[in-house]
């Protein structure tokens, strides 16, 4: 009785979905089809188009910029509609992974906020186009000499990505608590044996990043990690994490037994005085959070002397993006020296530019070094001086599923 | 009742009162603290920023209006095809009635997760992947089967001596459902479009499977507040949230105290 009706709901929803197929026009221009083309004809057919953006929409200065700033000036100027939708890490790649087996032509984003694992997994099924990141016009101006920017997470990004901020992992620490804190891992772990249960990392990805810095720190530095990875390696260098981790543990905030979820779950036992460090995988956090009231004002921002992981961020297109020329004009205009600045200003968003202020023209320079050097900030050469770069992503997936059964 | 009874009675009320209504006493003060840092006693500065957002910032408003007109639309929708169904399946033969109230369980039990993977692919497959039209059509599968639930045991139990005395003095369908069957139904239906609204309201899982983030609403919002740490916003939405569930509550109790016969 039930079965045949199910049966004609079933025909009658594919039927339906079928005549929508076809319906619907031939599928719009490809990223990799635009790139061929003079750049005028890219911005002949962004006009007029929406571009939806998936993207972690968790911090309200990030949506400010992007809603109140990036939005109306592409719009105004190149007849772009930018919408910023939420979406990040694996719910791309399970969203597109979907729409391409339910053969969706149209998909509904043109624009992804991505990195390392991300780009990884969307490059392995096929869901990016491109290459076009190299035909941007603002492509010219990105530092190329900069490992952090040209290779993400030791992957080439082929021209399937393009850069749009840099950030780096620090410790946040309160001035007035904490005068004189510690400077590099030795002298971390010297201050936790002497201040019990002041100190943890959480389990999510800030925590496994602290930790992979001190992976590196305590095996020689990232040189022996980088390439492809290497299970032997990994396997002596996990080791002689552990062990210190295993003699840190008794002293870590409730002895060890239990971690943060997350930077937030850190930032509220920070603020709340049950630990005297917070940490953030952008090094400005500590400006931005005291200026939001999440953290106290007198916070600052410290990068052990050991070095610390920095990163890059980019901008991807879908396989089946319906405004891929739309996203490709607001891709190259967030690597505008405009943008790119407006972004670095702490009250902004503070994240770091990915362009080689040096090549700039001087007028740009003068308005990046006045932003670089706000006192609050950790200055740009010593940052620069401890910046380390990221491995294969394998480092980061092994390392967080062996602290999960090992150590947590 | 012995004094030491009605000790323990208001021992317990005045107890159960604190653990309902002190999370939130919390929440209506995060959401107005600003810069409040144990071990002060009193936050920093006190700021209605956090609720002027919910109006203002284009796209928590934006969540808001998506929630509200979900919930309604869900609730109406739900309903009107809820009623009949529970009607028609509470009259007709217990394979029928089984069945349906089996498929009815089913929509509601199933976790929302698996419900949404398959809801995903259909609503994919006619082409509403991340609008709104989409995450309705989502939204209206569990509603529904709590809805069709819901009447089914209206109607299993349904006094129809009322509407066969209507009949035998001659008035056809329409006059009995304008005259007799509706004005009988009144209660369920204010309760069924209630459950149907908040059915809808507190939808997370399936809003973010078939609206892939594209289809913001205010759960989802809170959720990403809560998770960036912005404990303030986090907790004027969450009050937001629970508004109408305790408004529907609050109407419930007051109709109810003008309803002869319910158990509330």
């Amino acid at each position: 009785m039930r079965i045949p009706v199910v049966r004609t709901l079933l025909s009658t929803t594919l039927a339906l979905g079928a005549l929508i197929a076809c319906a619907t026009p031939a599928p719009p221009a490809n990223a990799a089809t635009l790139a061929a083309m003079p750049w005028d004809s890219v911005l002949a057919r962004a006009r007029g188009q929406a571009v939806v953006w998936r993207m972690w929409r968790g911090d309200p200065s990030i949506n400010a910029f992007i809603d109140g700033w990036v939005a109306p000036r592409v719009l105004e100027r190149y007849g772009v509609t930018l919408r910023a939708v939420n979406g990040q890490g694996n719910e791309l790649v399970d969203q597109l992974t979907v729409e391409q087996e339910a053969g969706a032509k149209d998909g509904t984003a043109s624009l992804l906020w991505i990195n390392g694992e991300t780009f990884g997994a969307l490059r392995q099924r096929g869901l990016l186009a491109g290459p076009w990141s190299h035909v941007l016009p603002s492509a010219a101006m990105v530092d190329s000499a900069s490992p952090i920017i040209t290779r993400d997470f030791e992957q080439d990004p082929a021209g399937y990505e393009s850069p749009w901020g840099t950030v780096q992992q620090a410790l946040i620490y309160d001035a007035t608590r904490t005068p004189n804190p510690p400077r590099s891992l030795a002298e971390l772990s010297q201050w936790a044996r002497a201040h019990p249960g002041r100190f943890t990392y959480d389990q999510s990805f800030a925590g496994m990043t602290l930790l992979k810095g001190w992976f590196y720190a305590l095996n020689g530095g990232v040189a022996t990690y980088q390439g492809r990875f290497d299970s032997t390696k990994y396997g002596a260098g996990r080791d002689r994490l552990f062990a210190f981790l295993d003699s840190l543990k008794p002293f870590l905030w409730r002895q060890g037994t239990q971690y943060p979820a997350d930077v937030a779950a850190m930032h509220r036992l920070f603020a709340n005085g049950e630990i005297d460090f917070s940490l953030s995988n952008n090094q400005n956090e500590a400006v931005t959070k005291a200026l939001q009231g999440i953290i106290p004002a007198t916070s600052r921002a410290l990068v052990l002397r050991d070095g610390t992981i920095a990163n890059a961020h980019y901008l991807g297109i879908p396989f089946n993006a319906p405004s891929a020329a739309g996203a490709m004009v607001v891709a190259n205009f967030l690597l505008s020296p405009e943008a790119q600045l407006e972004k670095q200003r702490p009250q902004v968003w503070a994240d770091g530019t990915v362009l080689r202020i040096a090549t700039l023209p001087a007028e740009w320079r003068a308005r990046f070094d006045s932003v670089v050097n706000d006192p609050r900030l950790v200055p740009a050469d010593t940052l620069r001086l401890y910046a380390r770069p990221e491995v294969s992503p394998r480092y980061h997936e092994r390392l967080q599923a062996d602290w999960r059964r090992m150590i947590r | 009742m012995s004094a030491r009874t009605s000790l323990v009675r208001t021992l317990s009320l005045v107890a159960l009162l604190l653990f309902v209504t002190a999370p939130l006493l919390l929440l209506v003060v995060t959401s107005l603290a600003r810069g409040w840092f144990a071990p002060a006693l009193l936050p920093d500065h006190i700021d209605g920023s956090a609720w002027r957002d919910l109006v203002t910032d284009a796209a928590r408003r934006e969540a808001l209006v998506n929630s509200l007109v979900l919930g309604i639309m869900t609730a109406i929708v739900a309903t009107a095809l809820a009623l009949p169904l529970g009607r028609a399946a509470a009259r007709s033969t217990r394979a029928v009635r089984r069945s349906v109230a089996l498929l009815a369980f089913a929509a509601v039990a199933l976790p929302p997760v698996a419900l949404g993977v398959g809801l995903q692919l259909t609503v994919l497959t006619l082409g509403l992947g991340g609008t709104l039209a989409g995450v309705f059509l989502a939204h209206l599968v569990p509603t529904l089967g709590y809805l069709t639930l819901v009447f089914l045991g209206v109607f299993a139990q349904w006094d129809g001596r009322m509407d066969e005395a209507a009949a035998t003095l001659g008035a056809d369908v329409r006059t009995r459902w304008r005259l007799v069957l509706l004005p009988l139904l009144r209660r369920p239906i204010a309760d069924a479009l209630a459950l149907g609204f908040l059915v809808s309201w507190a939808q997370v899982a399936l809003t973010l499977l078939v609206g892939g983030g594209a289809v913001r609403t205010l759960p989802l919002d809170v959720l990403a507040m809560l998770q960036s740490g912005q404990d303030q916003r986090a907790a004027a939405g969450a009050l937001a949230l629970a508004m109408p569930a305790l408004l529907v509550l609050g109407l419930s109790r007051a109709a109810a105290r003008n309803t002869a016969a319910v158990a509330a």
